[in-house]
């Protein structure tokens, strides 16, 4: 069954996820989706964020963690 | 008939119906403000929606009204005008399609579009040049990151000739509704990083219906050869050792043809879901 996994990303230690991106990657579970909080029409978005959407079918392989150069995802194992 | 088509196809598929591809008809309907907001914000809305439908998943009242909320959303008919009927144009619901069907829908509106798919760039980070709007869609498109990526006008044979490529590769065609009915994505899909093809096919959200095609093995036909095994994004076909044959379950079946094109025998026959009775319903 699934739903064994939380997973926390840290907006703070994740500074530049458009031009990084690795997380997304790597995660054989196309869990991650990044998008842009505040789009306007017509201009490029200053903001960019992960979102840890699908963590419903996270594995826990840890590829994620391997990869993340900022140390800015942890991976809580539901209870 | 599948819902989409009872609801607006006026006796033919919702497909072939000329006003639903067409600008024209569409800017009188004031879908563009719709169009607009939609390429803005359909990645934000994913990735929140997804999140919220995962922890409900995990109980399965909760899941079962999630499922009935966004069947609400993508196919709640409510009148416009008197001789209109539209989904509510919220839902981007879509319809799995053979590569025959998708071609005379890029025909039929002759204004095809050429983009990167935002799905896989959101989900991947790939760059993957595989997404043909058509009419007001692609005319509105402003792409996920807008600072890089370009939307391309091409011609209908251009078109056709990257929907031939993109079945060789083992894409799943899939058209759909921007708002239903109106026929303006076509996407050629891979699970799971396809904000649609996931839900439909991992949770149940019917995003995506099944085609109007269901595939099965002519068992006289088939010579083992294991062509078709790989085609199947659906993991509809096995390989019965036992008979030595590929067998297809036809109730997982989404009826995208990609196993008939590439079977050497034409072993692989598609065949009209509502000649089947018990798959009539089955969308
Ligand atoms: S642990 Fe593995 S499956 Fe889970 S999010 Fe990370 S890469 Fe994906
Ligand atoms: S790998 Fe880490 S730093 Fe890079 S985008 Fe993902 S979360 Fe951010
Ligand atoms: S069995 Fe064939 S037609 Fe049906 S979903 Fe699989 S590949 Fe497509
Ligand atoms: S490709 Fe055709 S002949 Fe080969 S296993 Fe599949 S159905 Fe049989």
């Amino acid at each position: 069954m699934k739903n064994h996994y939380k997973i926390k990303w840290s907006n703070e230690k994740c500074t530049d996820a458009f031009n990084c991106a690795k997380c997304l990657e790597v995660c054989p579970e196309a869990v991650f989706a990044i998008y842009a909080p505040n789009r306007e029409e017509g201009v490029a978005p200053e903001e960019y964020v992960i979102s840890p959407a699908m963590q419903y079918f996270c594995n826990g392989c840890g590829a994620c963690l391997a990869v993340c150069p900022n140390d800015a995802l942890k991976i809580i194992p539901k209870s | 008939m599948c819902d989409i088509c009872t609801a607006h196809g006026g006796g033919k598929k919702w497909f072939e119906v000329k006003r639903h591809v067409e600008v024209k008809f569409a800017k009188e309907m004031g879908f563009e403000p719709w169009e607009k907001d939609h390429w803005q914000h359909v990645h934000q809305q994913y990735a929140q929606l997804a999140a919220q439908a995962g922890d409900a998943m995990a109980d399965p009242v909760m899941a079962e009204n999630v499922r009935k909320m966004i069947d609400n959303l993508i196919f709640q008919i409510h009148p416009l005008n008197k001789n209109v009927t539209f989904t509510f144009p919220q839902g981007h619901g879509a319809q799995v399609l053979t590569r025959q069907e998708i071609e005379g829908v890029i025909k039929l509106s002759g204004e095809p579009y050429l983009i990167e798919c935002l799905c896989r760039k959101m989900i991947n980070n790939a760059s993957d040049r595989c997404c043909i709007p058509l009419g007001l869609h692609g005319e509105t498109a402003e792409m996920f990151p807008s600072k890089q990526e370009k939307v391309e006008r091409i011609s209908v044979d251009e078109a056709i000739a990257l929907i031939r490529k993109f079945n060789e590769q083992g894409r799943v065609h899939t058209l759909a509704g921007t708002p239903l009915p109106m026929a303006m994505a076509v996407c050629n899909c891979e699970v799971p990083n396809c904000i649609a093809l996931r839900p439909r096919v991992d949770m149940g959200f019917n995003y995506i219906i099944r085609g109007h095609s269901v595939a099965k093995v002519d068992v006289d036909k088939c010579i083992g050869c294991k062509e078709c095994l790989s085609r199947c994004q659906f993991g509809a076909i096995t390989f019965q050792n036992a008979t030595g044959r590929a067998r297809i379950d036809m109730w997982k079946c989404y009826g995208c043809g990609l196993c008939a094109e590439t079977c050497p025998e034409k072993a692989i026959e598609l065949i009209d879901r509502e000649s089947l009775p018990a798959l009539k319903d089955w969308w």
